[in-house]
């Protein structure tokens, strides 16, 4: 019997993100709607309200009718769920039971509703002093035993539920005023942000009108599952004689009867103790339920497979030829999610290009394009349930997307590092820099402890990190952003990789820092002569250190080719929109110019060129049919290829407009 | 992590300080005089004077409140007006057992919860599922009533476990164990489901973490990422949760000793209940508020020292 006050679950759903106006939410609660649960919770809770309050009109039988000659009968035509010792009918006595289990769990409820919300608003919303002493006494209220407060109650007052469920309520308040007053101080912060929206109202207003509103919600949740609580409890105290005089029917003291009768009807347990436990758990489940619909709520946490990913199966198709000297080679790799209304939806629509030993390429786009999951998908990690669903990864002549989990995992880090996005989530926060960076040394390098921590000293001085022994015992927090970098980038060269995948790695960093990071990585490079994909958005840090570049739109690649054909000669449009939204490295005078528009979802990609909606020189031969990769030159080192059909005319359109403007 | 403890005792006391006034406000306070409560209506009103003189409620409240803080303070709780005993020697004597039963208990949440936890996280979807229906069910059963269950099935039917009774650790651990075998575990099962679902969502959660990517891209096994990295890292909501159900573990305690006999805090405060036995109500409250209150600590104190962040500072 769960007699803590359970608020941690509620509390996710309270603070925070309270709503607002267009906030989506009504889909899920429509989800949960449809849930049979919520329906056959709702049911039997209106069936035993119904049957208890209406008892005495309904029930077949006198509650304290006995019958001596019919005691200990199972269920029948007449007992519908049998006789007690005392030839009692069962269900008239659950029913009139029911009225005092419902009613003394209610009264604990409304009195921690009547205390808890006031108190949590005040609490909440003045701050101060006032939260100070509301909060403290909460807090102790919460650490009071339960039970044995009730017991001591009892002691005092006498037995029944009147005034122990009244206690009981003054002991719930307490997880109802932190709910609320959490929910209250979130509000109210936000409200400071949107000054506009409260200047010249009146703080009881505010309180009406915008807190209380988002306070419902979480309440409604904590009090169905205070609801089912105060039940177990009540029925606690009425199992341990606790309750009203005995002849007296209540749930709890059913139970202690149907116990005592074991040996003779075992059947008894059955009824007494289910009609509890269903309705307990009606109450559970409708509050979850409210909880997953509430716009606030968590939301269903992912249960993706972690697994790892899920290889495509294996095929006879003779694999092109990988002894031409290149690393990893990406053909027609489809990367799909699965949509909400079922069906998968490709995020990456065909990606291909060619890496070589040694080489930097960069993958370069807006967010939305796909660069990253492409870079993921290498590793074998795209996120959740997202998966590959065609093409070819060959490194070093073998399919990873066609390799069991077992046997992929074997490249990750050893032959494939990488690096992600933002140092300061990339290290586990509960083991020092030196742990993390050991425990894939001794995997791959086979090392001793004491071995694998010399090497992971050698590596944190190799990134550049001053007195690598010193870091080797702190943990990420103490790092700044810079230094974490460091560490992650150590982190990668453990298994001292062929390939190196970086995922946007400076973006997140200062300006001052990049360009140490990128200088870092440029050095690393032509130290350990290994290759790397350089996800990025910024065509800057390409231009720093990539050899070459595939430009990502919507899915697919647009153009590639080595930085300089990029720079000095791009062919598609989306390259040249990009390059002028890219600061010089040295000056940057003025706002730049935005590329207007946005990346089209994956599933408002047109038909034809999927840029044609942003694109200044589209004609109507653009959105005709798709558009082709079109390979200018398939020069070994690779090649020049470009998206557009206009590759070659879009640029003199400029010239005449340019002609036409002066 | 001293200075942790030292803050989290400094409000702990002036806590216990408010709660005890409190519980002797309940007791002190009641309509009438706590005298004629503990005598009931046949007595007579020399024989109720009488009692007011011999426990003090005669005199001003505060004085009585003086008085027995005082008293409390160096270890005098007052005489059980049962038995005659000092309440603390009563309250000593059921402590072990009450306690036996606590704790295993909270072992079994522990290791069962936590475990059940991992596996529905990571079990994949139809056995996640099934495991989330049964949490739900153990999570809305009575222990009282699952104890009655596993005693009629476990004992009475198969006699694989004593019923009743309680046997001291340093009479037999053995037997020991098997006495609290069954009330452990009707004790445990609600506190079992709920941390298992703590668990559940808590591993899911950290499984999605960018520093989990990270370090398997690193090459780290799954096995080391889930039971060293995403456990560790799970395992402050984890313990927190174990705390909130340290009371409830307490309560049901006192409640299901009744369905196996045993002769713990339950039976001694059921008794002074039905006695109106004040001081030993009081001494119970007092014992067992204290109890919580280090079982909170002890949780304080364990999150402080598994958040590095929370250590260092
Ligand atoms: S194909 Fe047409 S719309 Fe697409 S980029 Fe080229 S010119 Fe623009």
């Amino acid at each position: 019997m769960s007699v803590g006050v359970n608020t941690e679950t509620v509390a996710a759903a309270g603070p925070g993100r309270h709503r607002r106006p267009g906030d989506k939410g009504t889909g899920r609660a429509r989800g949960v709607l449809r849930r049979p649960g919520t329906w056959l919770s709702l049911a039997w809770i209106t069936v035993v309200v119904l049957g208890s309050l209406f008892a005495s009109v309904l029930a077949p039988h006198d509650p304290l009718d006995q019958d001596l000659r019919s005691i200990y009968q199972g269920p029948s035509g007449t007992y519908w769920l049998g006789t007690d010792s005392l030839g009692r009918d069962v269900l008239s006595r659950l029913m009139h039971g029911g009225a005092l289990s419902l009613l003394g769990s209610g009264e604990a409820v409304l009195v921690a509703l009547l205390i808890g919300i006031p108190f949590g608003l005040l609490a909440g919303y003045r701050g101060g002093w006032a939260d100070a002493v509301i909060s403290r006494i909460a807090e102790a209220l919460m650490a009071l035993p339960v039970i044995i407060i009730l017991l001591a109650v009892v002691a005092v007052y006498g037995r029944g539920f009147a005034v122990s469920m009244g206690a009981l309520g003054v002991i719930f308040s307490a997880a109802i005023i932190r709910l609320v007053r959490a929910t209250t101080a979130a509000v109210r912060s936000e409200l400071y942000v949107d000054a506009a929206r409260v200047s010249g109202l009146r703080a009881p207003r505010i309180v009406v009108r915008h807190v209380l509103p988002n306070v419902i919600a979480p309440v409604l949740i904590q009090s169905s599952l205070t609801l089912g609580t105060a039940l177990l409890i009540q029925s606690g105290l009425g199992f341990l004689g606790l309750g009203p005089q005995p002849p007296a029917p209540n749930w709890g003291a059913g139970i202690a009867e149907a116990a005592t009768a074991i040996n003779q009807d075992a059947w008894l347990m059955v009824p007494t103790g289910g009609v509890l436990v269903l309705t307990v758990l009606a109450f559970n489940f409708l509050g979850d339920a409210l909880r997953d619909a509430a716009p606030a709520g968590r939301g269903a946490a992912a249960t993706g497979r972690f697994f790892g990913h899920r290889a495509l199966p294996a095929d006879s198709d003779a694999a092109e030829p990988a002894d031409d000297g290149v690393l990893l080679r990406v053909r027609g790799l489809v990367v799909s999610f699965p949509e909400d209304g079922g069906g998968d939806q490709p995020v990456v629509d065909g990606v291909g290009f060619d890496v070589r030993p040694g080489e930097t390429v960069g993958l370069v786009g807006e967010s939305g394009c796909g660069k990253t999951v492409t870079a993921l998908s290498v590793l074998g990690l795209v996120p959740g349930a997202g998966h590959v669903a065609e093409g070819r990864i060959l490194f070093d002549g073998a399919d990873l997307a066609r390799m069991p989990e077992k046997r992929l995992a074997a490249y990750r880090g050893k032959r494939i590092g990488y690096i992600a996005q933002e140092p300061m989530t990339a290290l586990d926060p509960c083991f020092t820099i030196g742990s993390q960076l050991v425990e894939p040394l001794r995997r791959h390098r086979g090392l001793d402890r004491a071995r694998a921590r010399a090497r992971a000293v050698e590596l944190l001085g190799l990134v550049g990190i001053p007195r690598p022994e010193q870091i080797c015992r702190a943990y990420p927090h103490q790092l700044s952003g810079g230094m974490a970098q460091r560490a992650a980038i150590a982190l990668a060269l453990t298994g001292e990789p062929d390939l190196l995948i970086a995922d946007e790695p400076t973006t997140a960093l200062d300006v001052t820092v990049q360009a140490e990071i990128l200088d870092l990585l440029r050095s690393l490079q032509a130290e350990l002569g290994m290759a790397m994909i350089l996800v990025t958005h910024d065509l800057g840090v390409v231009a720093d250190i990539c050899d070459r570049a595939v430009v990502m739109y919507a899915g697919q690649v647009v153009e590639e080719g080595t930085v300089d054909q990029i720079f000095t000669a791009a062919l598609h449009p989306y390259t040249r929109a990009l390059l002028r939204s890219t600061p010089e490295r040295e000056a940057t005078a003025g706002p730049l110019p935005a590329i207007e528009g946005t990346v089209p979802l994956p599933r408002d990609w047109p038909a034809g060129c999927r840029f044609a909606a942003r694109c200044a020189y589209a004609t109507e031969a653009c959105s005709a049919a798709p558009v082709p990769m079109l390979v200018r030159d398939p020069a070994p080192g690779g090649p020049r290829a470009a998206r557009c059909i206009r590759a070659d005319s879009w640029k003199a359109v400029d010239h005449e407009r340019a002609a036409g403007a002066v | 992590m001293l200075r942790t403890v030292l803050r989290r005792l400094l409000v702990v006391v002036p806590m216990l300080w408010g709660i005890a006034t409190l519980a002797f406000c309940l007791v002190n306070l009641i309509p009438g005089s706590p005298a004629r409560t503990i005598l009931g209506d046949g007595a007579t009103a020399e024989q109720v004077a009488a009692l007011d003189r011999k426990m003090g409620y005669d005199r001003p409240l505060a004085d009585q409140y003086w008085t027995w803080l005082s008293h409390v303070l160096r270890g005098d709780f007052g005489t059980s007006l049962l038995t005659s005993r000092p309440t603390t020697a009563d309250v000593g004597a059921r402590l072990p057992i009450t306690l036996s039963v606590v704790a295993g208990a909270v072992l079994l949440t522990v290791v069962v919860g936590v475990a059940v936890g991992v596996l529905s996280a990571i079990g994949g979807r139809r056995l996640d599922r099934a495991g989330q229906s049964v949490l739900s069910f153990f999570m809305a059963v009575p222990s009282f009533w699952l104890g009655v269950l596993l005693v009629f099935l476990l004992s009475i039917r198969l006699g694989w476990l004593p019923a009743t009774g309680y046997v001291p650790f340093a009479h037999s651990p053995g037997r020991w164990l098997a006495s609290i075998a069954l009330p452990c575990l009707s004790v445990a099962a609600v506190g079992i489901a709920t941390v298992a679902r703590q668990t559940r969502g808590a591993m899911l959660d950290v499984l999605t973490k960018d520093y989990i990517r990270t370090l398997r891209a690193a090459g780290v096994s799954n096995r080391s990422l889930i039971f060293r990295h995403a456990l560790r890292n799970a395992s402050i909501p984890i313990v927190t949760s174990v705390g909130f159900q340290f009371i409830g573990l307490l309560g049901s305690t006192v409640i299901v000793e009744q369905v196996f006999a045993l002769n713990g805090l339950g039976a001694l405060t059921l008794s002074a209940v039905n006695g109106k036995d004040f001081p030993v109500v009081l001494t119970v409250v007092l014992f067992t508020t204290t109890i919580v209150l280090a079982a909170n600590l002890l949780v304080d104190v364990a999150n402080a020292w598994l958040n590095p962040k929370a250590r260092r500072a």
